[in-house]
């Protein structure tokens, strides 16, 4: 096992291009501590919850070494080594999960980034630490989650900086817009599910109506962000 | 099941994916690590990862990036509805 000290150094060494055969085998020997607490995390999630659950025991050498760069964070900081990825219907669903998580493990770090984004991307990411292990879970709605992996791909295509707000204006304009146009039809949706109890029945069905229509208007414009961003591509 | 996945970034295609059973992941560990320094004197934007699902399909769902290409992305992305 290496100490912080043997981790935090291989992490500078890292960050400064030293990435030889001795330093992909102690990096990995350091990932490979990680695997009792995402073991520990997926039982949880699969075998309590019952979620439909993919994992990353260890993330990839390339995301440390830009995570390392990009950020003043030293390797041993870095929570998300070791991670899972699970993906429900709607916001709903995904406030049920954090929740069940809350209850079975109690007092969690919850980085809810639904209603504030970073850069645009959306979602729940909960920290469960297990023997001093970090694991990050991060729960998505469809819509969440689609979203990511448009990101993803655009950064791949684009270079890794539009996941962090620089680079193609046209891009960063489009994700930007998917964001909004996705949150506020997610709200929507969580809004026609959370209709207050002692609302009547018949004024219950006429605010799903008016939130039916509501939602079919934002579809029409998030079809408009996809035409737009489909005609730059074409160009 | 384990999946190693060898995916380039610069042309956003799949190089190479092989499966593990779940208890191999020292086996698979191994095996990813032997990939990244055999790619080290090699072209940047390679990404090779570790991966668990419960199946092929169920990992192509969570992780489409390194299935499909950017067009075919945009193609489906009007029916993410």
């Amino acid at each position: 096992m290496l100490s912080n000290n043997q981790v935090d150094k291989l992490g500078g060494e890292l960050r400064d291009g030293r990435i030889d055969e001795d330093n992909l085998r102690r990096l990995e020997l350091f990932r490979s501590e990680f695997v009792e607490a995402y073991t520990y995390v997926e039982n949880i999630l699969v075998c309590i919850l019952r979620l439909s659950v993919t994992g990353r025991p260890s993330k990839s050498t390339v995301a440390i070494l830009e995570k390392l760069k990009r950020e003043t964070a030293r390797l041993s900081q870095i929570q998300d080594i070791a991670g899972c990825r699970v993906i429900v219907q709607d916001m709903a669903s995904q406030n049920k999960c954090l929740a069940s998580l809350r209850s079975i493990l109690g007092n969690v770090y919850v980085d809810d980034k639904r209603n504030d984004p970073k850069n645009g991307y959306r979602a729940v990411h909960v920290i469960i630490k297990y023997n001093g292990r970090p694991v990050e879970v991060q729960l998505r709605t469809k819509p969440q989650h689609a979203w990511a992996e448009i990101s993803e791909k655009f950064a791949d295509a684009f270079g890794q900086s539009i996941k962090y707000g620089e680079g193609e204006p046209w891009v960063l304009e489009f994700l930007s817009e998917l964001s909004m146009n996705t949150a506020r039809i997610e709200n929507l949706r969580l809004r026609k599910v959370l209709l207050p109890e002692a609302m009547k029945y018949s004024e219950k069905i006429a605010e799903r109506a008016r939130l039916g229509r509501l939602e079919a208007v934002l579809f029409k414009e998030l079809q408009s962000v996809f035409d737009r961003m489909r005609a730059k591509v074409a160009v | 099941m384990l999946f190693l996945i060898h995916y380039n970034r610069s042309t956003g295609l799949l190089e190479s994916i092989s499966e593990f059973h779940d208890k191999d992941i020292a086996r698979a560990s191994s095996r990813k690590l032997e990939l990244e320094i055999s790619l080290l004197c090699g072209a940047g934007g390679q990404e090779v990862v570790l991966l668990e699902a419960d199946s092929l399909e169920a990992l192509q769902q969570t992780h489409k990036r390194y299935f499909k290409t950017l067009d075919e992305m945009q193609a489906n992305s009007g029916a993410q509805k």
